[in-house]
């Protein structure tokens, strides 16, 4: 029990600086609302023009995809909560990963706590409950199982970060990885875009193997009522989550017994 | 009671040109309340034996006990009773308030508020850092950037402190108050230190003992009782006006012959020699001699090369 009230204050003291840190700079932080406002107004843009023009996806409609963007957007702020693995080269590179092992606290959850951008998730997040008051209040659409499609997106979400994590501390082994993984995790962008669109074979590749259809494809489906057996896909997503998990903690462990602390 | 122990512990490295021996079979014992230098060049070794004490790095080979801990087991316990500072990696939020740094550590290491103010009240008197915790990071000259970081170290009351080289870039005062902020916690709590430096003078003026290191090999272990000894050994000479002098040529390839510093020649003489050695340059009158009692530096000058 004190061991999670202690966990929980270090998370809360960890959210009040990164919120005191951008609150610093007020230009800056307007700004960063801004272009989490233009990231946004992007995403509905492109989809509302793709509707203007006549051009349907197969099987979706203009509110079903207004619900998939509200999906994404919050599967978004979900990724950000792990955003510090991005990066994890640099303080392995120039030896300063050293302050996070000094710590009595797991040295990757204080590095993550430490990036993490609290203004962007929460920005996110109240822009995706947004977009859920509008179908909410402007669509005939009828929602269901809105708490296992939240569940299974942050699940999938959680374990699609922890396989980039992972390919991350291979920053242990290698050093600079950057290009290796941004060629790797290349269609990390797709997630934009309903995957059942794509043929079988292609749709069952970002199903279980890059869980990118756990994302927000399938979390739209669980609550549009367009799948037989949404318990189903909820279990598998957190089935690959515990997956993603124990694979990013047996390479962490050998990862930091890799490590080689460069410079003084 | 020791509360390190290294028995014949190595590290190395495996580089694109081969094998890195960074330390080579280390021996030492470290005494509960003992405040040790652990000096050498560059490279010599002392960052890594440091990271192996704080279980960041895993030795190749020997055994490493701190406070009955292996470091790379037990990291996280150990990390809970040993403060670790890196004169040069912050561990502070550059843009907000000293304090709220502060308060994070509390929140870390699970420090109770009553303690922690007391604490607080009680570091920020000896290191005279009350007035910078209302400043943001990024505003602080270094000397003021290192008392807040040596305050987070201390805040959960360490039984060990390990400094890697804590007044480097310090002026002379930061460093004299830094130093008497080190004495007065050994010797108020019964703290532990370890401290790698560069500048012997803080070895000379706050450790019991002192430790060199170089090419990963301990070369020297003495107290400071046995550097009195040593020093009483040796004398500074120091001898000016010798480019008018005949002399010039052959002290300057004497072996006791250290430096020039501006119009004088220093050499470091054993006492033994001394009266041999002055013989060699008295003949000569146009020179001005002056003898001093060495410093750490002058001792283990030596030791470095």
């Amino acid at each position: 029990m004190n061991t999670i009230v202690r966990e929980l204050r270090i998370i809360k003291s960890y959210i009040r600086l990164s919120y005191k840190n951008y609150i610093q700079f007020p230009l800056d932080f307007l700004m960063n609302f801004v272009m989490v406002l233009f990231d946004v107004i992007g995403v509905v843009l492109f989809w509302w023009s793709l509707a203007e023009l006549n051009i349907s996806l197969v099987g979706w409609t203009n509110e079903e995809l207004l619900v998939f963007v509200g999906f994404s957007v919050f599967s978004e702020a979900v990724s950000k909560i792990l955003f510090g693995f991005r990066d994890l080269e640099y303080f392995i590179l120039d030896g300063s990963f050293d302050k996070f092992l000094i710590r009595p606290i797991n040295p990757i959850k204080t590095m993550l706590l430490e990036k993490l951008n609290i203004f962007a998730i929460v920005c996110k997040t109240i822009l995706a409950i947004g977009i859920f008051l509008v179908v909410g209040f402007f669509t005939s659409l009828k929602l269901q199982n809105e708490w296992m499609a939240v569940l299974t997106l942050i699940a999938g979400t959680l374990a699609y970060e922890l396989l980039y994590g992972t390919f991350s501390l291979l920053a242990f082994w290698f050093g600079k990885i950057y290009y290796a993984r941004n060629l790797v995790f290349s269609f990390r962008s797709i997630r934009k875009y309903p995957l059942d669109i794509f043929s079988a074979p292609i749709k069952n590749i970002f199903t279980f193997i890059i869980p990118l259809a756990f994302i927000a494809t399938i979390p739209t489906n669980i609550i549009l009522g367009r799948l037989q057996y949404p318990t189903i896909y909820f279990i598998l997503s957190v089935v690959l989550f515990l997956i993603a998990y124990t694979l990013f903690n047996y390479v962490l462990k050998r990862a930091l017994a890799k490590y080689e602390s460069t410079g003084s | 009671m020791s509360i390190i122990t290294f028995s014949e512990v190595s590290k190395e490295y495996n580089t694109k040109t081969g094998v890195v021996h960074a330390v080579t079979d280390i021996t030492l014992q470290i005494k509960e309340g003992e405040i040790v230098g652990l000096v050498g060049p560059n490279g010599a070794g002392k960052s890594t034996t440091v990271k192996m004490l704080c279980g960041i790095l895993k030795p190749s080979k020997g055994e490493v006990s701190v406070l009955g801990y292996t470091p790379h087991l037990d990291r996280k316990k150990l990390a809970m009773n040993i403060g670790v500072m890196f004169g040069n990696r912050s561990s502070l939020w550059y843009n907000i308030p000293a304090i709220d740094s502060i308060r994070l550590m509390r929140d870390i290491y699970g420090i109770s508020k009553t303690d922690f103010e007391e604490r607080l009240q009680e570091y920020c008197a000896i290191l005279g850092a009350g007035e910078l915790l209302e400043k943001p990071i990024r505003q602080m000259s270094l000397g003021q950037r290192i008392k807040i970081e040596l305050l987070v170290t201390l805040l959960h009351n360490p039984k060990l402190l390990i400094l890697d080289e804590p007044t480097l870039g310090l002026d002379i005062v930061t460093k004299g108050q830094f130093r008497e902020a080190m004495v007065r916690l050994s010797q108020s709590r019964k703290t532990t230190v370890v401290i790698t430096t560069h500048d012997l003078s803080d070895v000379e003026k706050i450790c019991d003992r002192v430790i060199l290191i170089n090419h990963g090999k301990k070369i020297l272990d003495a107290t400071n009782r046995e550097f009195t000894h040593m020093i009483d050994q040796y004398e500074v000479v120091y001898i000016s006006n010798m480019e008018t002098s005949k002399t010039l040529d052959t002290l300057c390839h004497d072996p006791f012959f250290r430096e020039k510093i501006a119009d004088a020649y220093k050499f470091v003489v054993p006492k033994q020699a001394k009266r041999e050695f002055l013989n060699r340059v008295l003949y000569d009158d146009q020179l001005r001699i002056r003898t001093e009692k060495p410093s750490l530096e002058d001792l283990l000058y030596e030791y470095y090369s």
